[in-house]
Formats: C-alpha cells, sequence, structure tokens
C-alpha cells in the first residue's frame, strides 16, 4: 500500500489532480468496516477463510501425485512447486482481500456502480478498490504464508524477502485486474476479456515456467506480467539477490503506475458520457 | 369445507364454447376496453358483456401418466436448450480458457515425457492430453447452480415451485441437463480441435464414441445431482459455496480431472474408487483414450448407483429445507 | 371457494446486535426472535368473486397468499382452497390454480414469452389442441400478438407482467392468485392490468385474490377489499359502501387561483389553508360531488392550477384505525417478506 500511495502523488497524465489521496485514516476504517460487514455472516465468514485453505492445500495434492509419478519437470520439484504456490496464494490473497472490488470494476462500470465514488469525497482510485473485502483471499494468504513457514521455518533473511515479494507480487496482480477491467471504460461490455485476462494470468502462474519457452515467454513476462508475479519472486526467495529484488520493485512500480493512468484516462472518458452509447 | 369440490364443471361457471363456434370475428383490438369499476353484482357479473368469448374450457384433468410426466420433462429440457442457446455468447470466456489450460498441459506432458520416458498404463503426452480434453469438456460444461438455488433459497422463490405440477429437483435436474447440453459440445469442439493442433489427433474406437453418450449424460447427471445436493444446504448455511470449491477439488484429484487416477499411488486409486468423483470425470474420459466393453459396463453400473443415491438425498434435502422455510421466513 | 378460518404464521428471524463485539456474538452464539408476519385471518371468497388482499408492506399480505397456495404451513388455523387444504394437497390444488409472484417470474428471460407458454403446457399436461385454442384467444385478449417473439428481458415491466397473466390463465385456472401485480409499473400499464384482470375474473370467470399496497387497485378492480395490517384484517368491507364511506371518498383539493382565495366559500368544503391566490380543500365526495367544487372555483376566479388527491393507503388505515378509537399505528414490524 505505501507503494500505491507514493505513485499516486505524482498524478497521470499530468491532469489536474482530482482530490488528495484518501488519509490512512479513512482507508483503516474502510477496511474495518469491510471486514465487520464479512463477520456479520458467521458461517460465511469462517468457512471461506478454512474452505480456501482446504482448497489450496488440495491443489498442493495434485502436485504431490504428479511428483510422485515424476519426480522432477526441467529442475522442478515438489518444493519449488510449493514455493510458488505458496508466495501466488498469499499475493493474490493479499490483494483480493485488500481491494476487493479490483475483480468486478467491469461489471462496476457497466452498471454505473462507479458513480458512487466520483461523488464521494476521497480519490476514487482506491476508495472504489477498497470497498469490498473477499474473505476467501484471508484464506489464501493464511495459506500462503503457511506453507512458506513450514519450507522455511527459521531463516528471517527469507522472511523479509518473502514480505516483499508478496506485497510486489499482489500490487502487480492488482495493477494488472485493473488495467484489464477498466477496458469497460473503453469497450463498453469487456467482462468476457476482463475475466479471461484475469484468470490467464493467475493460471499461468501456478505452473513451473520451464514450460513456456521461445516467444510465449516473452509474452508471459509483458503482456501478461506471470514472470513478474510469480516466478521472479520464486527465484528471489531461493537466492535472495539485490538485481533481481530492484528489477521486480521496478515492475512493481511500473505497473502500479500505469493502473492508475490507464484508470484515470478510463475516467475522463466515463466522465464526458462516451459511455452511454457504449453501453447501449 | 370437508370435502374437495368436483374437480371439473365448477358451479356457477359458465362454460365458454369454442372460438370457432361464437365471437370468432371479434379480434381482441376492436373489443370494448372499459375502464369503468366493475358492476358491483358479485357473482353475476359474469353475465356481463365478455371480452374473453371462445376462450376454450379445459374439460380432462391431467392424468400424471408415465407419458405426460416425461413429456413434461422432456420439454424442460428443450426450452433450457434454447435458453442457455440465446446467451451462449456470453461464456465464450471459457472455451478460452480451456484452450489456455490445454496449452499448458500440452507442454506438461510433453515435457514429462520428452527424454524418452515411458507411458504410463498407456499414457503417454498425446493419450494424458486428449484424458484431458474430456474431463475439461464435462466439467467446464457442467451449470453453475450454486449462485441460482442460492438466490432462490435467499428469496423465498425455492418454494414457488411447490404450487406448479412439477417436482424441483426434477425441474432443476432437466434445467441443468438441458443447459449443459449445448455448452458441452461447444467446450468439446474446441477441446478436440485445440488438441488435434497442438498433439496430433487420437485414434478412438467407434465402439468408444458410442459409449460415450450414455457415459457423458450419465455423468452429468450425477454432477448436477451432487450439485443440487450441496447448493441445497444454502437452506442451512448462509453461504454454500466453500463446499463447491471442497466439492471441485475433490473431482480434481479424487476424480482425475488433470491427471488420470491411473498415475495415482495404488491406496489413492482404492479410495477413489469408492467414491463417485471417479465416474464424472476420468471414468468417460478413460473410455475416449483407452475403451474396453468391461470398463464401460462397470462405469455405467457405478454412474447409475451414485445417481440412485444422490436423487434420495437431493430430494430429501430438498424437502427439509422446505420445512426450514417455514419456520424461518421466505 | 376459499375459507380461512383463524390462520396465523410466525417466523423466525435471526437477531443481530450492532458494532464488532455484536459481530463477533452472532457469529458464535446466533439468537433468533419470533417475529408474527400473520396473526390471526378469517374470510371466505365465494366463486367469481375479485378480492383485494390490501396492506402497507409487511402487513402479512404474501405470507397469507403463500399460504394459500401451499408454498407455506401455516403456524395457526385452518384454510381450503377449491376444497383443498393447500399445504396437504398442493400437487392437486396446482392443477386448479394459477399465481403470479412479483418476485419470481415463471417466464424464461433470454427466450421469447412462446417458449414460456409452451413449456407451461407442457407442465400442466394441456392437450395440445385446446392449449393452441387457449393460447390464441389469451394473445388475442392480452394483445400479446407482437411480444410473442421478444425475449423476455427486452419487454417492459407492464408487458411482462400482462404474459405473465396470460401465463398463469394458460391451464384454466379456478382461481388466480396475484402478488402485487401491479407493483412497479406506470400509470398507464396499471391501467392495461387492471383492466385485463377484471376481464379475466368478469368475462372468463375466474375468482381472482390479489394483493397490493395501492389504494388505487381498489378503486378500479375490486367489488370487495379486506385491508390488512400487522397481520390483522383490519376491515373486510364491500367496495360500494366503501366508496361512499369518508375512507375513500376524502379529496384534497389544491388550486391556485387568478385572484386571492380570501372570499371564497362553498358548501360541504373544507378550507385547509387560504395563502394569497393558493388553496386547499378538503371534500368528501360522497356529499359534496367534486364538479360542484370545481365550479364554485371557476365561479369565483379563474383557475390557474389544480392539483386533487386521492387519500394514500396509510391515511386511509390511520383513518379506520382512528374510527375504531385504536391507537394511530402499532409498532412496525420488520418488513421482512413484501418487499
Amino acid at each position: 500500500m505505501p507503494g500505491v500511495a507514493g505513485t499516486g502523488a505524482a498524478d497521470p497524465a499530468g491532469g489536474p489532480a482530482r482530490r488528495p489521496l484518501p488519509g490512512l485514516g479513512f482507508l483503516l476504517a474502510l477496511q474495518r468496516l469491510n471486514l465487520m460487514a464479512g463477520m456479520a455472516y458467521r458461517w460465511s465468514f469462517l468457512s471461506q477463510v478454512v474452505f480456501m485453505m482446504l482448497n489450496n492445500a488440495i491443489f498442493m495434492v495434485f502436485w504431490w501425485v504428479f511428483f510422485q509419478r515424476f519426480p522432477q519437470v526441467q529442475g522442478w520439484g515438489m518444493d519449488d512447486m510449493l514455493l510458488l504456490f505458496a508466495l501466488v496464494a498469499a499475493g493474490f490473497g493479499l490483494s483480493v482481500t485488500l481491494f476487493g472490488n479490483a475483480l468486478r470494476l467491469s461489471s462496476m462500470i457497466q452498471e454505473g456502480k462507479v458513480d458512487v465514488f466520483l461523488s464521494a469525497p476521497p480519490d476514487p482510485f482506491l476508495h472504489l478498490l477498497m470497498s469490498r473485502m473477499s474473505l476467501s483471499g484471508i484464506g489464501d494468504f493464511l495459506f500462503g504464508v503457511g506453507a512458506f513457514l513450514w519450507l522455511y521455518p527459521a531463516d528471517p533473511v527469507r522472511w523479509l524477502a518473502f514480505g516483499v515479494v508478496v506485497v510486489c507480487s499482489g500490487l502487480i496482480l492488482t495493477a494488472f485486474w485493473v488495467i484489464s477491467q477498466c477496458l469497460a471504460f473503453f469497450l463498453g461490455g469487456s467482462e468476457g476479456i476482463s475475466g479471461i485476462l484475469a484468470e490467464a494470468l493467475v493460471t499461468l502462474s501456478m505452473y513451473p515456467d520451464s514450460l513456456f519457452t521461445g516467444g510465449v515467454k516473452y509474452f508471459v513476462y509483458s503482456v501478461v506480467p506471470v514472470g513478474f508475479v510469480a516466478w521472479l519472486p520464486v527465484s528471489i526467495v531461493r537466492g535472495p539477490g539485490a538485481g533481481p529484488l530492484a528489477l521486480l520493485v521496478a515492475a512493481t512500480v511500473l505497473w502500479v503506475w500505469l493502473a492508475r493512468l490507464v484508470f484515470a484516462a478510463g475516467l475522463r472518458r466515463y466522465e464526458s458520457g462516451n459511455l452511454i452509447q457504449a453501453r447501449g | 369445507m370437508t370435502r374437495p369440490e368436483p374437480p371439473t364443471s365448477p358451479p356457477g361457471r359458465p362454460d365458454l364454447a369454442p372460438a370457432s363456434q361464437k365471437g370468432g370475428d371479434r379480434g381482441g383490438q376492436g373489443e370494448e376496453r372499459s375502464l369503468a369499476p366493475p358492476p358491483e353484482t358479485g357473482a353475476e357479473g359474469m353475465n356481463g358483456p365478455r371480452s374473453f368469448p371462445g376462450l376454450p374450457r379445459r374439460v380432462p384433468r391431467p392424468t400424471g401418466s408415465l407419458a405426460a410426466v416425461a413429456r413434461k420433462y422432456a420439454a424442460i429440457v428443450a426450452t433450457a436448450v434454447r435458453h442457455r442457446m440465446a446467451y451462449i455468447g456470453d461464456s465464450l470466456g471459457r472455451p478460452v480458457f480451456f484452450a489456455l489450460i490445454l496449452f499448458v498441459f500440452c507442454r506438461l506432458w510433453q515435457t514429462v515425457f520428452a527424454d524418452g520416458r515411458a507411458p504410463v498404463v498407456g499414457f503417454a503426452a498425446r493419450e494424458s492430453l486428449w484424458y484431458l480434453v474430456m474431463t475439461e469438456a464435462i466439467l467446464l460444461s457442467a451449470p453453475r447452480l450454486q449462485g441460482r438455488i442460492d438466490e432462490e433459497v435467499k428469496t423465498g422463490a425455492v418454494a414457488t415451485l411447490l404450487n406448479k405440477p412439477c417436482h424441483y429437483v426434477g425441474y432443476h435436474l432437466a434445467f441443468a441437463l438441458g443447459e449443459a447440453l449445448p455448452v458441452f459440445l461447444l467446450n468439446l469442439a474446441v477441446g478436440v480441435v485445440t488438441a488435434r493442433v497442438l498433439i496430433g489427433p487420437l485414434p478412438v474406437a467407434p465402439a468408444a464414441v458410442l459409449a460415450l453418450f450414455p457415459a457423458v449424460t450419465l455423468a452429468m447427471t450425477l454432477s448436477v445431482l451432487i450439485g443440487l445436493c450441496l447448493a441445497l444446504l444454502a437452506f442451512w448455511v448462509e453461504d454454500a459455496a466453500p463446499f463447491f470449491w471442497v466439492y471441485q477439488k475433490m473431482l480434481f484429484i479424487l476424480g482425475g480431472l488433470m491427471i488420470p487416477l491411473d498415475f495415482l499411488p495404488g491406496w489413492l486409486q482404492a479410495v477413489a474408487g469408492w467414491l463417485p468423483f471417479r465416474t464424472i470425470l476420468c471414468g468417460p474420459a478413460r473410455l475416449l483414450v483407452r475403451f474396453s466393453v468391461a470398463d464401460a459396463g462397470s462405469l455405467f453400473l457405478w454412474q447409475a448407483a451414485w445417481i440412485a443415491v444422490f436423487a434420495v438425498v437431493t430430494v430429501a434435502l430438498y424437502h427439509a429445507g422446505i420445512r426450514q422455510v417455514e419456520s424461518h421466513g421466505g | 371457494m376459499i375459507e380461512v378460518e383463524g390462520l396465523g404464521k410466525d417466523f423466525l428471524v435471526p437477531e443481530k446486535e450492532p458494532g464488532v463485539w455484536g459481530s463477533l456474538r452472532a457469529l458464535v452464539a446466533p439468537r433468533h426472535r419470533p417475529v408474527t408476519a400473520v396473526a390471526d385471518v378469517t374470510f371466505t371468497v365465494a366463486p367469481g368473486e375479485l378480492l383485494a388482499f390490501i396492506g402497507p408492506n409487511g402487513a402479512g399480505k404474501s405470507t397469507t397468499i403463500k399460504m394459500l397456495t401451499g408454498i407455506l404451513h401455516p403456524s395457526r388455523g385452518r384454510a381450503r382452497v377449491l376444497g383443498f387444504v393447500p399445504w396437504e394437497d398442493r400437487q392437486q390444488l396446482s392443477f386448479h390454480i394459477g399465481s403470479v409472484f412479483g418476485q419470481r417470474s415463471q417466464l424464461w428471460l433470454h427466450l421469447p414469452p412462446l417458449d414460456s407458454f409452451n413449456l407451461l403446457a407442457r407442465m400442466y399436461e394441456l392437450p395440445d389442441d385446446l392449449y393452441r385454442q387457449r393460447l390464441d384467444r389469451l394473445v388475442a385478449v392480452f394483445e400479446l400478438g407482437d411480444l410473442l417473439a421478444v425475449p423476455v428481458r427486452k419487454l417492459s415491466l407492464g408487458q411482462r407482467m400482462r404474459c405473465e397473466i396470460a401465463a398463469a390463465l394458460l391451464h384454466d385456472p379456478r382461481v388466480l392468485f396475484l402478488d402485487e401485480p401491479t407493483i412497479g409499473l406506470d400509470v398507464i400499464a396499471k391501467e392495461a392490468v387492471r383492466d385485463l384482470i377484471l376481464r379475466a375474473n368478469r368475462d372468463a370467470g375466474v375468482t381472482i385474490f390479489l394483493t397490493s399496497h395501492d389504494a388505487g387497485d381498489i378503486e378500479k378492480l375490486c367489488r370487495r377489499v379486506i385491508i390488512i395490517d400487522h397481520g390483522q384484517v383490519l376491515l373486510d368491507a364491500d367496495v360500494q359502501s366503501l366508496r361512499r364511506s369518508p375512507h375513500f371518498s376524502i379529496r384534497t383539493v389544491g388550486a391556485r387561483l387568478s385572484r386571492p382565495a380570501d372570499g371564497f366559500a362553498c358548501d360541504g368544503v373544507e378550507i385547509l389553508k387560504r395563502k394569497g391566490p393558493g388553496l386547499k380543500l378538503r371534500v368528501d365526495t360522497a356529499a359534496t360531488p367534486i364538479d360542484h367544487v370545481l365550479q364554485a372555483l371557476q365561479a369565483y376566479a379563474r383557475i390557474e392550477d389544480i392539483t386533487v388527491r386521492t387519500p394514500s393507503l396509510d391515511q386511509i388505515i390511520a383513518h379506520i384505525y382512528r374510527q375504531k378509537g385504536l391507537p394511530a399505528s402499532a409498532p412496525a414490524e420488520p418488513a421482512e417478506e413484501d418487499e
């Protein structure tokens, strides 16, 4: 979150600064409200958290079965898969917990639900993204942290590296989702393509990078940033190094900046009323 | 107030002659459309001017015969097929996702079997990928009942079928099967084309194709019943979604979604054998890749048995749930 | 046709307390509280009647209609519809009654209504030729010709309701239950739907039981009305006699005249407010025709603007409470059912 606030200060596209970014106090109050709303449904709350952890564990069973039969796939073994999954789950969980609306932007834009946020005093970007909390995300996050601690029970340097890469990974995920969902500003009904892009990123990030060679390799480090969400973080945690870490942080800043840029451009289009025709 | 009235020709209600006999020339358009308050005459009002001339009365009452019931549910399936076709464009994301998964697994299996590794029980890269085509096509086509049922339970609409001559479970089963059919065909087409392009064709026995029709239909029926069963848990829990996640993951592993059950360690194969999940995904897909009459026969029997079990459970859950609505309101 | 005696229904609703602590407590130990949706309702409906069940949101209308169609078991009391106990013989009863619930459409959203009609014909096991004939007539009377091929989601609310009612009449029910058939419709669509309900009753002889919270439905439609509030029958009366009673006959007239209204007076008219050229009157139209008032106004000055207001259902109910010498309104129950 500090990363977002930092990049947000340089308002994108040189446009007039709309409103100051919402204060930390407001955002905390928002998250507290989200959490309370979630807990109002007791079964939902507990079950979503617990079952999501179980859900991820079962996915690991698949890899366990797989590696029982085929112990090595081009240098990737069970421990590497577990680390990859721990990272992606924690990053994903962080993102959907804090920015629960990131994956719903497209339909919100379509249904005109963005209006409420435009007319409220805080900056609409974070206010909008943080106005919902996905409870299952808490389960993802806890699973990721748990799996990581199981792999590295006493390794403070790696813990630190893990913390940093998870935040970066979560922010890049969120930024990518925001950009893909913002297509709705320009295309009207974009739930289909936005959904595919979001799912593609998450799906690809759950498999070893050695499967992707040739032209695909460039694709997964650029258009769909799987490399930055999953594989680069894994290599950083495996062997902490300053170079790759700097690269990841730079990629994070770039993606978050891009997301704000696209969102701001989309909003201008939205405010101009051009979307009305597109909605048809 | 004690005995039911005879079901036909209620007292005080004139039979209306068929359209051909009278009023046939009076179209709906030009008729008097009085907006005045009704004549305050009670039942005699019926003898006033008629603007429903020739609305034919029904004389026979329902037979409840097997044929009529079959026609009833067949009509629901047919309507659901048309319904799903009407918005099939909305779900074109699924096939794209499907193709993506096939691409990833094509790379995975090719990598695994690249360095001359021996096929596992007859499965090499090609067989493993075609197996996945079938399992994913079934999985991705199973209608998502959860949201629909959940909403019906929450709004109390779940009870409104109670006063229709149609059972809730039967209605939703027919509805879901009808909706699944066009989606399955679409997914299968996408899967077949993608797999052919990625890894080449798979030789299939004609008998296998023949056996796949009942196998997939039964698999889909079982899948819908299990889905209904879980969705109906919404009567007791605020959110039944978690059960679906677990069920889905069960299908992944013990149903053999991504990896044929033959690849599992022996003890896990034994566990999976006694559970229903394999008859939904692995069973039909194995028929496609490695057909045998014995396997097909055994699969059909297991499918039928599990369908019977889950039909009973689902109906029981539904009736228990309706009693729950009684006390908590809808 | 419909006989109801002492019918009542209680629900258990979960209780929640505000704040984080309340949320946590609800998480651990949820509590339920019984709420009476329908307290004690008794009435009968004769064959061919058109009865309106009127009341504000949460009064128990929907719960009553659900009990009468067999969807809910009552907590107490008895009821028979066409001689059947609805919640015991609901499958048999279902062939003889039709129902339209605002919240659940019987039409398939993405398909034209014709597909839904065809399905309903199968569901109610209608012989093909009879179905054809009935459909043709209903299409003519309900003027559905142009709508039959349009997907339901593209129809207006009023058009949809016309299709819903036609769908409910397809299998030739003897009683038609309509839950809020005019809710959300604009004035013109409301009139059209009321007209069709009226004709189904008068011309096809279908007994109709409808709920509404719109006082306009009473006047336009019914011979008899039952007003229900807090799960109890407040009034069961003939509309004809009601119309003459001050519950319904009072009109509030607001007018702006071409000159100051100080000197205006008229027999049978109570002047509520006078301010410059503005004027607010109360008229009991049972005693003084509205026409009479308008003439008096025109004789006094030129009318620049005028509004005539009918009493709202709330006002009527408040009026009835006053007349019965009851406290104006009991504490409101949560309106969890008639949304």
